[in-house]
């Protein structure tokens, strides 16, 4: 499927040299949350310390994301961290949509205001 | 520190690429009529002191940019909508193979969406900026009309509201700089994202003229229309199919 594909490779570039984050699905690649947390911190690290972050923490690093996402850039969660903990395979349209809405081109909103 | 002293300059330049007015060694100030090379002392606060006029070519009213946030936060419920029924296709197709082409759909409705939320905060960057003009070019007629007072007529006062203004300008144009520079990072933030998309939608065109089908609901130019109106430096050309 070539349109997942191309969304795949974009997303494993936004990821890049971050620690732990290999994508290789649309699924399980994410559920730890690091990839979120990865594409926040690389267009605004000041938003987290990914250092701190370690994969086990399924939870917390969920968690995190999606609150800074939507405290700090008016980005509803599309998921929950109790989730991403109880399925093995979360869902793939939820998180594909989640992923390109934490893409710098969609925050702006929010930011403009806070400036 | 440079004095600004502009009289009814006219902005040409396109809003969102504003860089702050030039800073000038202070020009000479326009004499009043009948003047001679030897002037007499100036009788008090002389000559009228013109304001300098904010409204430049693209100024855009209050209201305006209030109204265009209001439709625009009725396409983003109408784009919610079209969502809705979309997902539950993509759902219920998901146990097959999902069809690609409403993927494809899902994505070019993403993108919409995030398009008319840059179109918002470029309002917002828009209503900020206009705002800014208007306080600087308040603050830079106050300090005209404090400069034009003669050295000996000068009071403690004075001289405190020059420092108070002259960092109040300083402020301002640090703000609007702060504004220029964020909308320079949004937009190649934004190209990148198009770049990535615009990939997306082509590969899947490809895939279907390779296999001969033509059910694909959009063509080539229509996505280039939508992903490249607002960026000037994108090719409007359909690049060639490797």
């Amino acid at each position: 499927m070539a349109a997942i594909k191309a969304l795949q490779q974009w997303c494993k570039q936004q990821c890049e040299g971050y620690r732990d984050v290999s994508i290789t699905n649309m699924t399980t690649s994410f559920r730890d949350g690091l990839a979120f947390c990865a594409i926040l911190h690389r267009h605004q690290p000041q938003l987290l310390n990914f250092n701190s972050l370690s994969k086990e923490n399924i939870y917390e690093n969920n968690k995190l994301a999606f609150q800074v996402a939507e405290v700090q850039l008016g980005i509803p969660a599309l998921l929950d961290a109790e989730d991403m903990v109880a399925m093995k395979v979360p869902d793939r349209l939820s998180i594909l949509t989640y992923f390109l809405d934490l893409a710098p081109g969609s925050s702006s909103y929010t930011k403009a205001l806070k400036n | 520190m440079c004095v600004f002293v502009f009289l009814q300059s006219s902005c040409k330049e396109n809003p969102f690429n504003r860089k702050p007015s030039p800073v000038t060694s202070p020009a000479p100030k326009k004499p009043p009529k009948g003047s001679k090379p030897a002037r007499p002392p100036a009788p008090g606060h002389g000559f009228p002191l013109i304001k300098r006029k904010v409204q430049a070519d693209q100024y855009i009213p209050v209201e305006d940019i209030y109204g265009e946030m209001d439709t625009i936060e009725q396409q983003l419920d109408e784009l919610e909508q079209r969502g809705v029924e979309l997902e539950e296709k993509l759902r219920s197709a998901e146990n097959d193979t999902p069809e690609d082409s409403l993927l494809v759909d899902w994505f070019k409705l993403i993108h919409e969406k995030h398009m008319l939320v840059r179109r918002e905060s470029e309002l917002i960057y828009l209503f900020k900026q206009q705002n800014l003009e208007q306080r600087q070019a308040d603050v830079e007629y106050e300090l005209r009309c404090l400069l034009n007072k003669p050295d000996k007529d000068w009071t403690e006062e004075d001289r405190v509201r020059e420092k108070v203004l002259m960092q109040e300008l300083v402020t301002i144009i640090e703000q609007r700089n702060a504004i220029v520079n964020c909308l320079d990072e949004d937009r190649q933030r934004e190209e990148e994202e198009d770049k990535m998309l615009e990939a997306m939608i082509k590969k899947k065109e490809f895939q279907k003229e390779a296999e001969g089908k033509k059910k694909g609901k959009f063509k080539p130019m229509k996505v280039l229309k939508l992903l490249g109106n607002k960026h000037e430096s994108k090719s409007k050309s359909p690049k060639e199919k490797s």
